[in-house]
């Protein structure tokens, strides 16, 4: 089962695994069309559910290898990565985001 | 004992004319002078060597109108023949080596009109048959399958040659079928969309399976070896499942351009499942776009969906240019936009672009979605040109974030829902302009680090702070 790792300032810049969660559906459809206070009560209970938890050793090497051939730049300008890691820890696809400076973020897929 | 018929009338000497054995059984019928008469219209016949309207004979060397003929040499109207030479109307027909108009014709060598034909050599043999198996040669035929060559069947699978099927699959030859694969090259496939919308979907379906097995230019598919399946204007309803676009290097392109290749099915739609496809005109209604997690390479272009649409809580990292969507799309309910996106859009919606406590973190140029872009979470992409009404970026630009002459004139925009410190760049910017139900709007603070340039809130204040 594949997963995909982030690398961020969210994850202070160390590979984590995204849980990829979602709202329940009706407390989806109160965020689309409840009321403000509504709204605000429904995002209360979500606010602090964790986005990214902790992958393994060998999950952040491989990522760490596979990332380096690809981006040689200060890992401070990495607005995001995010890689897709199979169960032999091959990186299999994948994006980096970052920005050295200019307008736009600038990509780079695997 | 033979009788003297000398001066006696038919009539009367009728039951002489029978010839008995010596044992009183039937035997044959003879004429006065003792010649073999032939029977007209006999119930039962054995051997004959010429029959006309028998019910019943075996192995006669003729048969007109028979209704069981076995092994005879020719049989006209016969109910039914086996192993007969010559077959004209037979109900049933079994190893014929000619056959007009039979309900059911196998292995025979010559078969016209036939309901039934099964390896037939010929069907000039199968003539306006309404089933052929494995036949040589199927002309008008209602369903073909391994036929070398069939004309005008409704349905015909890996024939040699079509021509005017209304469905076709694998044809090395096909013309002027309806719904069938008859434009195609080694790089495409053409859908014609001209069946039922039930048709076309099954036509979809099977150039989809085509552009999967094909090795175009004798090669393995690549990014510089593509396959584009090529889809004509239409509704497309896929009645038992989502078309599931799962190959890498095969593409999908309406035939126009636009977004006109429909899914119309109620519940069904299409699913982007691939790494690396391009995926253009495609408009699956209310429904979900959906799309896999993490599809990096992938560049969906000028497509349509519902909410949910191009991922809802999945990490959307490929390109999407010219796209619509409903709520909680383009990763709207916890998902990661991490990818480019470009003139997208959700007109009169709400949280989209990596919003409900999800990730936004691309580069998104000129889209916008009335409520919650990117909100509920911190904006950490580049904004250019973007737009919104309210809660445009409500949570806040983070040190990555980076917004370039976009327009919020709602309220509670850029962080100031919190408010939220801007800690990265907002430059050339515009929010909070007064207006029916839209009070006048401020920027939040701004941070250290943080940037907020030549940019005017709602009381026409230029702000220039930079901390």
């Amino acid at each position: 089962m594949s997963k995909v790792l982030e690398l961020s300032l969210e994850s202070n810049y160390i590979w984590m695994s995204i849980d990829e969660w979602s709202m329940t559906p009706a407390d989806t459809a109160i965020m689309l069309n409840g009321t403000p206070a509504e709204q605000a009560a429904t995002a209360a209970k979500y606010e602090n559910k964790p986005r990214l938890i902790a992958c393994s050793n060998a999950e952040i090497d491989s990522a760490n290898t596979t990332l380096a051939t690809v981006y040689t730049g200060s890992v401070d300008n990495v607005v995001c990565a995010n890689f897709t890691i199979q169960d032999d820890n091959s990186i299999s696809q994948g994006i980096v985001n970052y920005n050295d400076g200019g307008l736009e973020h600038k990509q780079i897929r695997l | 004992m033979a009788t003297d018929l000398s001066g006696l009338y038919i009539s009367q000497s009728f039951q002489n004319l029978v010839q008995r054995s010596a044992s009183g059984a039937f035997n044959i019928l003879a004429t006065a002078t003792g010649t073999e008469f032939i029977p007209v219209s006999a119930s039962y016949a054995i051997s004959a060597s010429y029959a006309l309207t028998t019910e019943l004979q075996v192995s006669a060397s003729y048969a007109v109108s028979a209704s069981y003929a076995l092994s005879s040499s020719q049989a006209d109207n016969s109910n039914t023949s086996i192993s007969a030479s010559h077959a004209l109307n037979a109900d049933v027909a079994v190893s014929a080596s000619y056959a007009l108009s039979s309900s059911q014709a196998d292995n025979s060598n010559t078969s016209i009109s036939a309901s039934h034909a099964l390896n037939s050599d010929s069907a000039l043999t199968s003539i306006s048959s309404s089933h052929a198996l494995n036949a040589d040669v199927a002309i008008s035929s209602s369903h073909a399958v391994n036929s070398d060559s069939a004309i005008s069947s409704s349905h015909a699978l890996n024939a040699d040659n079509a021509i005017s099927s209304s469905y076709a699959v694998t044809a090395s030859y096909a013309e002027n079928s309806v719904g069938g694969t008859q434009l195609a090259g080694e790089n495409y496939i053409y859908v014609s969309g001209s069946g039922t919308e039930a048709q076309n979907a099954t036509e979809l379906t099977a150039a989809l399976a085509v552009g999967v097995a094909a090795t175009p230019n004798g090669l393995a598919k690549s990014t510089t070896n593509r396959f584009t399946v090529v889809v004509a204007p239409g509704n497309y309803d896929f009645t038992a499942a989502d078309l599931d676009w799962n190959t890498d290097y095969v593409d999908f392109r309406s035939l126009t351009g636009e977004k006109d290749v429909y899914f119309s099915n109620a519940t069904y739609t299409f699913q982007l499942n691939t790494n690396d496809a391009k995926i253009t005109g495609i408009d699956t209604g209310t429904k979900a776009f959906k799309v896999a997690t993490n599809l990096a390479n992938v560049i969906v272009n000028n497509c349509k969906g519902g909410n949910d649409s191009f991922g809802t809580n999945q990490t959307i990292s490929g390109t999407y240019i010219d796209c619509e969507a409903g709520g909680t799309s383009f990763a709207g309910n916890g998902g990661t936009a991490s990818g480019t996106f470009i003139n997208c859009k959700s007109p009169a919606q709400n949280l989209c672009f990596g919003a409900l406590f999800g990730a936004s973190t691309g580069v998104f140029e000129n889209c916008s979605v009335d409520l919650n872009f990117s909100g509920y979470s911190t904006a950490q992409g580049s904004y250019t040109r973007c737009s919104g009404l309210n809660e445009f970026l409500r949570n806040g630009l983070g040190v990555s974030g980076r917004a370039y002459n976009c327009i919020a004139v709602g309220n509670n925009n850029y962080g100031q829902a919190g408010p939220t410190n801007i800690l990265g760049q907002v430059l050339n910017c515009i929010t909070g302009t007064a207006g029916t139900g839209v009070t006048a709007d401020l920027f939040p603070g701004v941070g250290a680090g943080g940037k907020l340039v030549n940019s005017i809130d709602g009381l026409f204040t230029v702000n220039n702070i930079v901390r």
